[in-house]
């Protein structure tokens, strides 16, 4: 895969693993209203740009950076799933799991970095509603009579 | 020689023969269990399962938002059994839910999703109590709640979470009942007793963070890796194990260096005696440094996946703690006021404090009670909180 190959199939990735509308965002009224923060940033932006660029092409260009590239990318990816914006709320994958995979402990923990105790308690009471009926009673007097015949 | 050998075996022999007489009937069948885990997994067989409308209305009681009515009083009382189980485990030290952590990030927690239906039954069954003026019985109810709250425990980051809210939730059910019980000196000094000893065994998120980074630790690994993918869904969850063939011992033992690193610089953090404010802002800047430092360290990109956020974590525990201060330090208020008959025009010394502050509460007298005000402010979730206790009496 050439290096160019290799960046259109992250962008596409993180473009799908992320909210596609984008936010609509007022650059004159936020120049005005915080003009030092932007003044910083522009000083900024030229600098970070650079910088980024610098990393992401020595991590393609080595063959062994590669295997980390890989894993940043796994990670990234995730972040970007599990840490959507305060007022968006990405949906588990969670409708086609079994009650089972619903509760282990990664599926948990991701539920709480989605969501907080919210979320957990949600997917906790979603693996419940799956689990199936109980018997209201289960005495040892009603086994034998049922037994007995 | 013989004989005198026999006569020293004699007297043990008979005690021994006396003694087996005395405990036979006990020995006649096995022992109940002494582990609450084995009475909570019966509770979990033992209640039927609510049709949708009546698991609204059980949470809806159980937190007050309507009375007990015809409907969930019958579906309460035929939970009886279940009930019956979740007290006698409650009263229980010991619990062990049988989980196999070693499965790491695999391992199975399916007690939570059930805890969370009987802790429903219990407090809808204490707020039925309540209305039918059986108080203390109410109140064993709540702290069966409480209890079943500790039991669930502080092995990993998720049940710690679990047991912190089914312990907010049962100390506002606890509230709301001290304030319609009647004047019951004996009733409120017994609760005291009862919530010092809960104290001394609240979960707490130090014991967590040890389990979390051993399992953690295990299972930064394609294993691992592959587990995490299936988190995702099938397409980018394949997307990743697409790419898992890159990753290799090197990247992953550094991985595990950094993890074991960062979780260390946490847990330090974590046990010092700063200010609420200063760990709280501390553990925010060590949440985000894995995620700074993943852009020039690839060792820090698993970190960045797996490593809970403390600062949350932190602050739920902080959160329940003091609200379970509060409901002491009211208890306190609310037996100066049955003894003398007026409540105190300040607060007495000594009591357990507001955490966000490490001050004592602020209190102030309303029509209806009182309120206990934190003079800190929760930075989670940016508020000041505040517990109103009504009196009935």
């Amino acid at each position: 895969m050439s290096e160019q190959e290799n960046e259109k199939w992250l962008d596409e990735l993180i473009r799908r693993s992320i909210e596609t509308s984008k936010p609509v965002f007022d650059v004159e009224q936020w120049k005005q209203k915080y003009p030092d923060e932007f003044k910083t940033l522009v000083q900024r932006s030229s600098r970070a740009s650079s910088r980024q660029l610098k990393i992401l092409a020595a991590v393609f260009r080595h063959p062994a950076a590669k295997v980390a590239a890989a894993a940043v990318i796994i990670v990234a990816v995730g972040l970007l799933i599990v840490r959507p914006g305060p007022d968006k709320q990405v949906s588990a994958p969670t409708a086609a799991r079994s009650p089972a995979e619903m509760i282990t402990a990664i599926s948990l923990t991701m539920a709480y970095r989605r969501g907080g105790m919210e979320a957990v308690e949600r997917q906790l009471d979603r693996t419940l509603d799956r689990l199936g009926p109980k018997p209201m009673s289960l005495s040892l007097s009603q086994l034998l009579q049922n037994s007995n015949g | 020689m013989g004989t005198i050998y026999t006569r020293r075996l004699a007297k043990p022999i008979f005690m021994v023969l006396i003694l087996l007489a005395l405990i036979s009937p006990v020995l006649g069948y096995p022992a109940d269990p002494d582990n609450a885990a084995l009475y909570y997994y019966q509770a979990f067989l033992l209640y039927e399962r609510p049709d949708d409308t009546t698991q609204h209305m059980l949470v809806d009681v159980a937190k007050a938002k309507i009375a007990p009515n015809e409907e969930i009083r019958d579906y309460v009382d035929g939970c009886h059994n279940a009930i019956y189980y979740a007290m006698v485990a409650a009263d229980m030290q010991q619990c062990n839910w049988g989980l196999m952590y070693s499965d790491g990030f695999s391992a199975l927690f399916p007690h939570l999703a059930q805890t969370r239906h009987l802790l429903w039954t219990i407090l809808a069954d204490a707020r039925i109590l309540a209305a039918d003026g059986a108080y203390r019985q109410a109140l064993e109810r709540c702290l069966a709640a409480r209890k079943l709250a500790q039991h669930v425990g502080d092995e990993t980051i998720i049940s710690f979470l679990v047991s912190a809210s089914i312990s907010q939730i049962a100390n506002s059910c606890l509230r709301d009942i001290l304030g319609a019980l009647p004047q019951e000196l004996e009733t409120l000094k017994w609760l005291q007793n009862q919530l010092v000893s809960l104290t001394h065994r609240a979960p707490s998120t130090q014991a967590t963070m040890e389990a979390e980074r051993e399992i953690a630790m295990a299972n930064i690994s394609v294993e691992g890796i592959k587990v995490l993918a299936e988190q995702f869904g099938p397409e980018q969850g394949g997307q990743m194990l697409e790419h898992l063939g890159q990753v290799d011992e090197p990247f992953l033992e550094a991985n595990r260096d950094y993890y074991a690193r960062h979780m260390a610089t946490i847990q330090t953090t974590v046990a010092s005696p700063m200010t609420y404010e200063s760990k709280f802002r501390k553990l925010q800047e060590l949440d985000e440094k894995p995620r700074k430092d993943m852009a020039e360290d690839n060792s820090a990109t698993l970190t960045a996946a797996i490593a809970p956020a403390m600062w949350k974590v932190c602050n739920r525990e902080v959160t329940s703690r003091t609200q379970s201060n509060a409901t002491r330090a009211a208890i306190d208020i609310y037996i100066i006021k049955a003894e003398t008959g007026r409540l105190p025009d300040a607060l007495p010394i000594g009591l357990p404090k507001d955490l966000f502050s490490g001050e004592d509460f602020a209190y102030e007298k309303t029509d209806d009670g009182f309120v206990l005000r934190c003079q800190g402010r929760d930075l989670e979730k940016d508020t000041v909180h505040e517990y109103q206790f009504k009196i009935a009496w």
